[in-house]
């Protein structure tokens, strides 16, 4: 265990490290002078060639990719071109917004999708089963951003229960802030729910074919104890895989959401940086973003490898 | 179920696998409309009309006009060409690129598989519709560079089902026959693997297809699709989130237009790996 463990983590490790040179790299090689950018046109050269020297940008690249990364350790990831304040303190404070909103999310479309997942596998072919695989076909083929705009008409616009967008902050309570964010992750979380239930049930008929299970009926447990001790527990190894794959999923759809929304999260953040050729703060979110995703796809492998000692072996 | 003898006819055979109808007649339909509208549609849509905005359903503009006055009708089929072509052609990169790059992998194994498999990976960790973001805002926002982003990402998902669907025949008898017989490395992919392979790859361009439609709409409503005076169907809905309160019309149909696709095409590729593959039904159904 200790030593597949080992090297998962310097593959991750591996992976991280070309993903910032691929960032850095392709940010590198964009026409446009951020020195130039920040004091406009008309500038003299000679104040240019100083704001250049104290931003390091009169450095050799590989120094400045260096320094960048060494930052991540440090906490220490430059100064925003556009609104003059510290990267991280930007980061951090989009961060407890989307970070939130992706939990929830996650949490809902997982809280929604197993038992429906293992419901619809249970009446496999009936009309319960037929109804769940037609509103999950339609779940899967629905737009998050659409399906956000039908529940702000809905809830928003026409019953008036929560507010169309905007964030409040978490200074203003946890209620508000929580009412904001209830229907951006309900609008991220069901198309979610729809593949991850989908997922469930197939991996349960599959798993319901297994001879343990035919065993742990015959040795006197009930329906009930054989379906959720045995065959769930089994059945959660794909679950797992696909949930690792949404979050990376989920990351991409908080950009779109909380532009439906207008939630000061990391997704707007991004875009807006992008938007204003902000780049030093673009590279650090989009390696950050790009980092989460990875080290989620670590975790999930550990935990395969803990659920079932067979994978530890490859 | 029994397999169906290929000696029946293609009407047949459709009536018998009924998610493949389905699937074809809506995918039929959309293709038809994009066609259509490359010849004619009820309205020119650049022709905006201040007279004419916000109508409802008429004779005249069957699914009324929006706040330009512009024929929704009108809109919605150019829209559909504008999703199929940005579509179409990211399966096609991704085909044409990742499909060569599976099979060298296979077949070559050590470490040029080994290091393709890890580029794959490293695609796959970077969110797709980020990157597409990121790709699309920098190099500036349109079509072509929206269908390059969606593009990239397909490589490595066909480059990995060509992978696997090769590793898989390569040790079958018939290869094997064909290697003894003296066929080279080159004459086998072509001829015995990539005909083997081909179900894997239909249907998975069906997937990729229907998520590349969904991508570009997501990219056209955030604005860094398709540009004016082009229809998109994302970008419909962008136009139509301002006018929710006045017209919930406006941004019920485009984004009707673009589940019912995505279900179409949906329908198609599950019907298509039922008929290619009677052996899986028993799993999935």
């Amino acid at each position: 265990m200790l030593v597949y463990a080992a090297t998962r983590f310097a593959s991750l490790a591996a992976t991280l490290l070309v993903a910032t040179l691929l960032v850095f790299v392709v940010l590198e090689i964009l026409p446009g002078d951020p020195a130039q950018l920040m004091l406009g046109l008309n500038a003299q050269e000679d104040t240019l060639a100083a704001l250049r020297s104290e931003m390091g940008l009169d450095r050799p690249a590989w120094a400045r990719y260096l320094a960048w990364i060494g930052g991540f350790a440090t906490g220490d990831l430059g100064t925003s071109y556009t609104y003059s304040v510290p990267v991280a303190d930007l980061v951090a404070d989009r961060a407890v917004v989307s970070l939130p909103l992706a939990m929830i999310a996650l949490a809902l479309s997982t809280v929604i999708a197993i038992p429906v997942g293992v419901y619809a596998a249970r009446h496999r072919g009936g009309w319960q089963d037929g109804g769940i695989m037609a509103l999950t076909q339609i779940g899967i083929a629905i737009p998050n951003f659409w399906f956000a705009m039908l529940l702000v008409y809905v809830f928003a616009v026409s019953l008036r229960l929560v507010p169309s967008g905007g964030f409040p902050g978490w200074e203003a309570g946890v209620g508000p802030a929580l009412q904001a964010l209830a229907l951006p992750a309900v609008a991220l979380a069901l198309p979610q729910a729809a593949i991850l239930a989908r997922v469930m049930r197939s991996a349960l008929i599959d798993v319901l074919h297994e001879d343990y299970v035919r065993t742990a009926r015959a040795k006197g447990l009930t329906r009930h104890a054989t379906l959720w001790r045995h065959a769930v527990r089994n059945a959660f190894i794909p679950v797992l895989t696909i949930l690792g794959l949404q979050f990376s999923f989920l990351i991409a759809g908080t950009i779109i959401i909380e532009n439906v929304f207008y939630l000061p999260g990391l997704g707007r953040l991004i875009f807006q940086a992008i938007t204003q050729r902000d780049l030093i703060v673009v590279k650090s979110v989009v390696v950050l973003l790009v980092g989460t995703v990875i080290l989620v796809t670590f975790l999930v492998d550990m935990a395969y490898a803990a659920a079932d000692p067979r994978l530890r072996k490859r | 179920m029994s397999q169906t003898p290929p000696a029946l006819p293609f009407v047949f055979l459709l009536l018998r696998h009924r998610t493949l109808l389905a699937g074809g007649a809506i995918v039929t339909l959309v293709l038809v409309a994009a066609l259509v509208s490359l010849v004619w549609t009820p309205y020119a849509i650049d022709a905006l009309s201040v007279a004419d905005r916000l109508k409802g359903s008429s004779l005249a503009h069957p699914l009324g006009t929006d706040q330009y006055g512009r024929d929704m009708l009108s809109m919605l089929m150019v829209g559909a060409r504008t999703s199929i072509a940005v579509a179409l052609v990211a399966v096609g990169i991704g085909v044409c690129v990742g499909v060569p790059l599976g099979l060298i992998a296979a077949a070559r194994g050590g470490w040029l598989d080994e290091g393709l498999m890890r580029v794959n990976d490293l695609i796959f960790a970077f969110p797709a519709l980020l990157s597409a973001v990121m790709i699309t805002a920098l190099f500036g926002a349109g079509a072509v560079n929206a269908i390059i982003a969606i593009g990239i990402f397909n490589i490595p998902v066909f480059a990995r089902v060509a992978r696997g669907g090769a590793l898989a025949t390569k040790s079958r008898e018939f290869v094997l026959a064909a290697r003894v017989s003296g066929k080279g490395e080159i004459r086998i992919i072509v001829e015995h693997i990539l005909p083997n392979i081909a179900n894997l790859l239909i249907v998975q361009g069906t997937i990729q297809f229907s998520l590349g439609i969904l991508a570009e709409a997501g990219l056209s409503y955030v604005g860094l699709g398709a540009q004016p005076p082009l229809a998109s169907w994302g970008r419909m809905l962008n136009e139509a989130q301002t006018m929710m309160m006045l017209a919930p019309t406006l941004a019920l149909y485009p984004g009707l237009a673009i589940v019912v696709t995505v279900i179409g095409l949906n329908l198609l590729g599950d019907g298509l790996r039922d008929l290619l593959d009677p052996r899986l039904k028993r799993r999935v159904a």
